[in-house]
């Protein structure tokens, strides 16, 4: 009886097991969906796989980084002396997957000298970003690897957080995705060959900006009606944002040695995985520009002073190189509206700008040190 | 403690494995689950723990004092309104307040009581029905009065059907429990799928379409007619999932103790007729209202007439017993003329119950949407959102379709409807518990690999529990 029933239940959860080992190898990677949070990983992995040359450099970072940055002219500026500069900045990369990748990079491109990791002050307010971040760092796990400390974000009450020790868990949405759209998912998976190829030295570039849109505060620019594609977009971007206005609370008060558990543990973890990144130059912490949206009305007053509480004694100890433009687009106080086409992106002028500025620190800081 | 929470996993791993040694020693089993149910009740509150305590050993005495009592009507009365008792006040006070202030405020009056503060405990009805079954049978002489105390206690509180049935007769659960505990092959292994097939029900399918339609009901106000239209079929088949789904977890849960329960569905929606519909739905309730309400009322035996007003009381204070809301009772009182009509009307027609395919499927279209109708007021918060639901349905002819928004909830809907009807008609669930055990494991895999894969983020609490 006893061989009966762990039979009946033993070789399910053995199928089981062997499933998550398939999982974690990344076979399932081909089928992801284009528009999946995997998927840009995977895309990323495809392009630096396509690419034979020595990657030198590479700029890791959000999406705020892929709009901010004008990664052709970064990647000429390298090649100008000699050095190859990769972009893999991937929208909703965070902390979690900057320093997964950077591990991952180790293995897979042991050239990798150094780089810029773009991220902004928002970024260092909490420890991680959300489940749908674990999507992102799969692709760049192995079969027993924990790259960006993956398990830590385990949480047994959150369901969605399961992906962090299983990687079953962690395809559920492509899944999901593959029996809803079983035939649209044929040809998607054609275009992810093809068309969706991640663009290592170039990025996209936004023509339009916010400046017919009353842009001061989220309220107003929820409760304008748009008139065409960009406004629309950029006016959903206030009323998603909306409702975190005024939430973010005040930090200007915060005792460096009595902080409260959760920033203790956000300042000690930052600083633990800046000082173990191992490149052989330290790595150039840009701290993107971000709208006054954010500055005002959604992140903690004092933010700022706090990412520098995390990030100068990194900066002291010559484990980072930090740049804070955080303020760059503000003039008397108001952020430009001119330079970016919505609360969190810059357009092609904001990318022009601020990469006019960075060009000399980066050719400075990185490839003539 | 939910079925589907980690909590109720590792206590039943733990019940389960401790369970096995003491098999062969009755009364230490009969303790041990005893315990483990006063546990699992207690665990959603201790404090009420008193309650089902008391409710147990007021029956028993009642059930011993039938020996030898001379005035045994005044037993049986004293047992059932100490048991309405409780249950009025807990379930049904406040609902009596609102009522009555409801009542004062239309006739002038600025008299107003004040609402009583307390909590429902977590399976009053079901437990409550199924003690007074006991006092019930022991009275007309069909159960002889249990001796042991710890017996009777474990039949009240047996946790796999505590909180949400299925209601269990106190003469089929002695039955069980005087017999040896002991497994077969064949029992474990239907067993399990039951639980498999339980757990995907309700973590798979009822929170899909709770995802789906739960955000309609939560905006009536905004939400187009078609959605509305939609919502109402995804609640359909969502309280089925759902309550079904619990159901063969329980079933499951409780054969692997060695306790077989009566069945308390049979693919509901197949149902060509009302009368057909409630010998499948929540089985186990309509039998203990059709043996403990319907038959004490007169039943059938007294006239068409009066037939007729006993299938409405009797209907009407089913809806009642699910909540104390004048939406329940509006359930109940459509059930109750949809039987009545049946008999009356429907019945009489010339060919309506005809065995010719397209008056069956016919049958079944009338049967399937009246039922559906009823779920608007089950499901609706009051009675003004059940009209505004009403409202929106009287705009469909006019209204457009999304339908690129509502295509997947529609084809959701269809392969719900298609799996009901093929579980329905080639029983997979017997035949997969019978199966080799290749089948049976690729089964239970596929069962586990639906739940790590399509379960939404979105948990809806099991629609029973609050009952």
């Amino acid at each position: 009886m006893l061989r009966f029933v762990l039979t009946r239940i033993g070789l399910p959860l053995l199928a089981l097991l062997l499933l998550e080992g398939a999982f974690r190898s990344n076979w399932w990677e081909r089928f992801a969906a284009p528009n999946s949070h995997a998927s840009i990983s995977i895309r990323v992995k495809q392009a630096l796989a396509a690419e034979p040359r020595r990657i030198d450099f590479v700029t890791l970072g959000s999406s705020r980084a892929v709009y901010g940055l004008d990664h052709a002219r970064i990647a000429a500026l390298a090649a100008n002396h000699g050095l190859v500069h990769a972009n893999l900045s991937m929208p909703g990369s965070h902390w979690m997957s900057v320093i997964a990748v950077i591990d991952w990079l180790r293995s897979a491109r042991p050239g990798v000298q150094g780089g810029i990791i773009a991220l902004s002050i928002s970024d260092l307010k909490m420890i991680g970003n959300g489940n749908y971040e674990l999507a992102i760092v799969r692709p760049f796990q192995s079969l027993v690897s924990d790259r960006g400390g993956l398990s830590q974000r385990f949480d047994w009450r959150d369901p969605g957080s399961f992906g962090a020790i299983s990687a079953l868990y962690q395809y559920r949405r492509d899944l999901q995705d593959a029996v809803r759209h079983p035939l649209r998912r044929g040809a998607d998976i054609g275009w992810l060959a093809s068309l969706g190829r991640h663009q290592l030295f170039a990025g996209p570039k936004q023509p339009a900006d916010t400046c017919a849109l009353p842009w001061q505060t989220l309220a107003s620019c929820s409760a304008w009606q748009p008139v065409n594609a960009d406004q629309t977009h950029a006016v959903q971007v206030c009323r998603d944002l909306l409702v975190g206005a005024g939430m973010g609370g005040d930090w200007t008060q915060l005792d460096p040695s009595a902080l409260p558990a959760d920033r203790q543990r956000v300042l000690d973890q930052r600083q633990r995985e800046l000082r173990g990144i191992g490149w052989k130059q330290p790595p150039l912490v840009i701290l993107l520009p971000v709208t006054e949206h954010w500055s005002r009305e959604l992140l903690p007053r004092g933010i700022r002073a706090w990412a520098h509480t995390i990030l100068d004694p990194l900066v002291a100890d010559g484990s980072i190189r930090l740049l804070d433009y955080s303020d760059f687009f503000d003039v008397a106080g108001h952020t430009r509206c001119d330079v970016f086409w919505d609360s969190y992106h810059q357009n092609a002028k904001g990318m022009g700008e601020l990469t006019d500025a960075l060009l000399p620190e980066i050719e400075r800081q990185l490839y003539a040190p | 403690m939910n079925f589907n929470s980690w909590q109720f996993v590792v206590f039943f791993l733990v019940v389960f494995a401790l369970s096995a040694p003491l098999k062969r020693h009755s009364t230490a089993h009969k303790w041990w689950l005893l315990a483990a149910s006063y546990v699992f009740y207690g665990s959603w509150n201790w404090h009420y723990l008193g309650l089902i305590v008391f409710s147990t050993v007021f029956d028993y005495w009642i059930g011993r004092r039938f020996r030898d009592s001379q005035r045994p009507r005044r037993l049986i009365a004293l047992s059932v309104i100490a048991n309405l008792g409780v249950l009025a006040f807990f379930k049904y006070a406040n609902f009596a307040i609102a009522s009555a202030n409801w009542s004062l405020a239309a006739f002038g009056s600025s008299v107003q009581f004040h609402a009583i503060d307390v909590l429902l405990p977590v399976g009053i009805s079901f437990y409550t029905f199924q003690s007074m079954s006991y006092t019930i049978d022991v009275y007309r002489g069909d159960l002889k009065a249990r001796d042991s105390l710890l017996d009777y206690a474990l039949f009240v509180a047996f946790f796999p059907q505590l909180v949400a049935g299925p209601i269990v007769r106190a003469v089929e659960f002695f039955r069980e429990l005087d017999q040896p505990r002991h497994f077969t092959q064949k029992q474990i292994a239907y067993a399990l799928i039951l639980i498999a097939f339980g757990y995907v029900k309700k973590m798979v399918f009822a929170d899909s379409l709770a995802a789906a339609a739960d955000p309609v009901w939560n905006q009536l106000a905004t939400a187009d007619p078609w959605a509305v239209l939609l919502a109402v079929y995804a609640f359909a088949f969502q309280i089925y999932f759902d309550f079904s789904g619990y159901t063969d977890i329980a079933i499951g849960v409780a054969m692997l103790f060695g306790f077989q329960f009566p069945k308390n569905f049979n693919y509901p929606y197949l149902a060509t007729s009302f009368q057909e519909f409630w010998r499948r739905w929540h089985m186990t309730l309509s039998r203990w209202l059709r043996d403990y309400l319907y038959i004490a009322l007169g039943g059938n035996r007294r006239g068409p007439g009066l037939t007729y007003v006993n299938l409405m009381l009797t209907m009407l204070l089913g809806g009642l017993w699910h909540g104390a809301s004048w939406n329940f009772v509006i359930w109940g009182a459509l059930h109750g003329s949809y039987l009545v009509g049946e008999r009356l009307l429907l019945n009489r027609i010339p060919g309506w119950q005809s065995d010719w395919l397209p008056m069956r499927l016919l049958r079944w279209f009338v049967t399937f949407n009246l039922i559906c109708f009823a779920w608007i007021f089950f499901r609706a918060d009051d009675f003004a959102s059940s009209l505004l639901v009403l409202s929106k349905l009287g705009t469909l002819a006019t209204a457009t379709y999304d339908a690129q928004a509502w295509s997947a909830l529609s084809i959701a809907l269809l392969a719900f409807a298609s799996a009901h009807w093929l579980g329905g008609r080639f029983d997979i669930k017997q035949k997969l518990g019978a199966a080799a055990m290749p089948v049976h494991v690729a089964a239970t895999t596929v069962a586990l690999l639906m739940l790590i894969w399509f379960t939404p983020d979105y948990s809806a609490p099991f629609i029973y529990f609050q009952f």
